[in-house]
C-alpha cells in the first residue's frame, strides 16, 4: 500500500490508536479513580497532604518493611550509635581517640588548603546558621552578645574571602535564599539613600504621644534619631524617653554601606481568609523568620570576612521605609493602596524588611511589570476599602492632598503617587470600624494563584501593553475573585511549608517555573 | 493531566483526519481557523477550570466555562455544520 499521499495508513493509525488505548488503559487500572474533587481531596482520611498517585496507603503497622510484633521490644537509647560507649564496645579506645584527632586534623588540613567544599564561603554559610536557631537577642547594631558572634577568618586562620561585589552579591543572594529569604535586593547607600531616603527618626517618641495644637510634637529628647558620624561600625546609644520608649540615636558609619533588601513570603490563602484572625497574614510565620535571617546574615558575612550586617529591621524603627527600598532595589512596584507595594509574583503577599552592610555589593534595578500602570486603572482595593482610605484618583498626583483641612504629614512628598489616608485607616482598623483589616490585601487583583493559566497571560499582557487594563480588573471582580466566601477552607489545603510558595524565584531545573 | 488531554486530543486529530479522508470532505480554510481555534479555546477552558478548582475559587472556573468553553463549543459547532452541510450540497 502507497504511503505516498497519507502519513499514517490505515493499518497504522488503528495500530496507534490500540496502543494508545491500551496505555490510556493501564494508566487508567492502576490509577485511583476519584469522581469528583471532594472524593480526591478526602482520599487521605487523616491529613489532606497531596502525595503523588502512585504512592498507596497500607494498613496500620504494616509498613512495607515487615515487622514481628512479638519479638519487637522497646529500644534502650544506652545502645545508640552515636555514644561512645558504643563506639568504644567495638574498637579499642586507642583507636577511638585517634580517630576523633584524626577527624579534627582532617577538618583542619581542608580549611587550610581550602579544599573546594570547605573553603571560607562554606564555613561562613554554617557559621550563617549554626548557633542562631535559638535566635540570639537583636539591636540595631546586630547580635547583642558577642559570644553568639561568628569568629571571623581572621580568629580561625583562614583566609578571608575575596571578591568582586558582583561575585559578593552573587554570594549573598545564594546564602540568603538558603537562610529563607525569598526576595533580595540591593543599594549602594549613597547621597540620595542618606539624604532622602533614610528616616530622621523611628516612630518611638510618638507611639504614646497625644498631639495637641499646643503639644504638636514630643520633645526632641524622646526622640531617637538616625545619625551619620565618622565611625568604622554602628553603635546606639539609648535612654527612655517621658513616655518610657526608647530615645537617643541609632548611628549609621559614614563610610561605604550597601542596604540590603529582603522579603519573605506571605501565605496568601491566610489573606483571603478574610475576615479571620490570619488574614492579616503579614504577621505570619514567616514574619518571626526575619530575626532569623537577620542573625543569619549578621554571622554570614562576619564569618566571610569580618564585615557587618546591621539595622533594626522594624517597620516602624528601620532606617528605610520597606516600600520604598523594595521598589528601588527592584523587587516591587509601587501600588495604588500606597502602603504596600506589589511584587510581580506575589502582589502584595511579602514581608520584607532591610539590614545595611559593609560588604561591597551590586545594586539591583527597579522593575517595570506594568503593576503601577495597572494600577492607574484598577480601583478595586479602593472601591473594597471599608474606611474608604484608599485612593480612587484616575491618575497619581505629585501633590498630597490635605485631610479634612490638616496637611497630610503621614504621606512623604517627593514621588508622584496615590495618597492614601493612613490615618483613617488605623482608626478604622483599631476599633474605629472594626477589629483588623486586611481587605485590600485579600481583594488585590494580584492576590491571585497562579495554577489557571489565565493569570500568567494576564500578567504577561499587563507588563506588556495598558491597553485591557480596565478590562482585566473589572473581570477580576465578575469572576469572583478575592476573599474566599468562608475562612474554613483554609485548614483542608495542605499548603507549602510556612503557606507560601518558597519555589518563587528559583532557576534550577526542578523548582523553576 | 496535559499528557493524557495531548494524548487524547493527538487521537482525536488523527481520527477526525482520517473520518475526513474517507468520507471525502476536504474542509475550506475559514472551517480549519473556526476548528482551531475553537480546539484551543477548549484547552484552554479545560486547564483554567481545573486550574481554578485547585485554587478554590469554584466562581472563576464556572465562569471560564461561560466565557471561554461556550464560544469553544460554537466554533467547533459552527466548523461542523459549515462542513457537513456543504457535503450534504454537493
Amino acid at each position: 500500500m502507497s504511503k505516498f499521499h497519507s502519513m499514517v495508513s490505515r493499518r497504522d493509525f488503528m495500530k496507534a490508536i490500540g496502543m494508545a488505548g491500551a496505555g490510556v488503559g493501564a494508566v487508567a487500572a492502576t490509577t485511583p479513580v476519584f469522581h469528583d474533587l471532594d472524593e480526591l481531596m478526602s482520599s487521605s482520611s487523616v491529613t489532606p497532604a497531596k502525595r503523588p498517585w502512585w504512592v498507596k496507603e497500607r494498613e496500620l503497622f504494616n509498613p512495607t518493611s515487615e515487622i514481628d510484633w512479638d519479638l519487637m521490644q522497646r529500644f534502650d537509647r544506652k545502645n545508640e550509635a552515636h555514644s561512645r560507649r558504643i563506639a568504644t564496645m567495638y574498637r579499642s579506645v586507642e583507636t577511638i581517640d585517634a580517630a576523633a584527632v584524626t577527624q579534627k586534623k582532617i577538618d583542619a588540613d581542608r580549611i587550610a588548603k581550602q579544599t573546594p567544599g570547605f573553603d571560607t564561603k562554606y564555613q561562613a554559610l554554617k557559621a550563617g546558621y549554626s548557633g542562631s536557631t535559638e535566635s540570639p537577642a537583636w539591636a540595631y547594631p546586630g547580635i547583642v552578645d558577642e559570644a553568639d558572634w561568628a569568629k571571623t577568618p581572621e580568629e580561625l586562620g583562614m583566609p578571608k574571602w575575596s571578591g568582586t561585589p558582583e561575585e559578593n552579591s552573587r554570594l549573598l543572594y545564594a546564602a540568603l535564599r538558603y537562610y529563607g529569604a525569598m526576595f533580595i535586593g540591593y543599594a549602594e547607600v549613597e547621597d540620595k539613600w542618606r539624604n532622602k531616603l533614610f528616616v530622621k527618626t523611628t516612630t518611638d517618641a510618638v507611639r504614646n504621644w497625644t498631639w495637641t495644637p499646643q503639644n504638636p510634637d514630643p520633645p526632641e529628647s524622646d526622640e531617637l534619631r538616625y545619625v551619620y558620624e565618622n565611625v568604622d561600625q554602628p553603635y546606639s546609644e539609648l535612654r527612655k524617653g517621658s513616655t518610657g520608649r526608647s530615645a537617643g540615636k541609632h548611628v549609621i558609619p559614614s563610610k561605604p554601606l550597601w542596604l540590603i533588601t529582603i522579603a519573605t513570603g506571605a501565605c496568601m490563602e491566610a489573606t483571603k481568609t478574610l475576615d479571620s484572625t490570619i488574614s492579616k497574614s503579614n504577621s505570619s510565620t514567616a514574619n518571626n523568620g526575619h530575626e532569623a535571617l537577620k542573625v543569619r546574615t549578621f554571622n554570614f558575612v562576619r564569618a566571610l570576612g569580618g564585615w557587618r550586617a546591621f539595622g533594626d529591621g522594624g517597620h516602624q524603627t528601620s532606617e528605610s521605609n520597606f516600600s520604598a527600598a523594595m521598589i528601588l532595589t527592584g523587587l516591587a512596584e509601587n501600588s495604588r493602596q500606597g502602603n504596600y507595594c506589589l511584587t510581580p509574583e506575589t502582589g502584595p503577599n511579602h514581608i520584607p524588611f532591610t539590614m545595611l552592610t559593609d560588604f561591597p555589593l551590586v545594586p539591583t534595578k527597579p522593575i517595570d511589570a506594568g503593576l503601577f500602570r495597572f494600577c492607574h486603572s484598577c480601583k478595586k482595593c479602593a472601591d473594597a476599602c471599608p474606611s474608604q482610605s484608599i485612593s480612587h484618583a484616575d491618575e497619581p498626583s505629585w501633590d498630597v492632598p490635605d485631610v479634612d483641612g490638616k496637611p497630610r504629614v503621614f504621606c512623604n512628598p517627593g514621588h508622584k503617587g496615590f495618597w492614601p489616608d493612613m490615618a483613617n485607616c488605623n482608626y478604622y482598623s483599631k476599633g474605629g470600624g472594626t477589629s483588623g483589616c486586611w481587605v485590600c490585601y485579600a481583594n488585590c487583583t494580584f492576590s491571585e494563584d497562579k495554577a489557571a493559566m489565565m493569570h500568567n497571560i494576564i500578567r504577561g499582557t499587563v507588563s506588556t501593553t495598558s491597553l485591557f487594563n480596565g478590562f482585566f480588573s473589572s473581570m477580576s471582580n465578575t469572576f469572583g475573585y478575592g476573599p474566599y466566601e468562608s475562612p474554613e477552607v483554609w485548614w483542608d489545603m495542605s499548603l507549602p511549608a510556612y503557606g507560601f510558595d518558597s519555589t518563587i524565584g528559583a532557576a534550577k531545573g526542578g523548582y523553576s517555573k | 493531566m496535559w499528557f493524557f488531554i495531548a494524548l487524547i486530543a493527538g487521537a482525536g486529530i488523527m481520527g477526525l483526519a482520517w473520518l475526513l479522508k474517507i468520507k471525502g470532505v476536504k474542509l475550506t480554510w475559514y472551517e480549519w481557523l473556526l476548528g482551531i481555534v475553537g480546539f484551543f479555546l477548549v484547552l484552554m477552558t479545560i486547564q483554567n477550570y481545573f486550574g481554578s478548582v485547585a485554587e478554590y475559587e469554584q466562581e472563576a472556573a464556572n465562569m471560564f466555562l461561560l466565557v471561554l468553553g461556550l464560544p469553544a463549543v460554537v466554533l467547533l459547532a459552527l466548523a461542523w455544520s459549515l462542513a457537513w452541510r456543504r457535503r450534504s450540497a454537493t
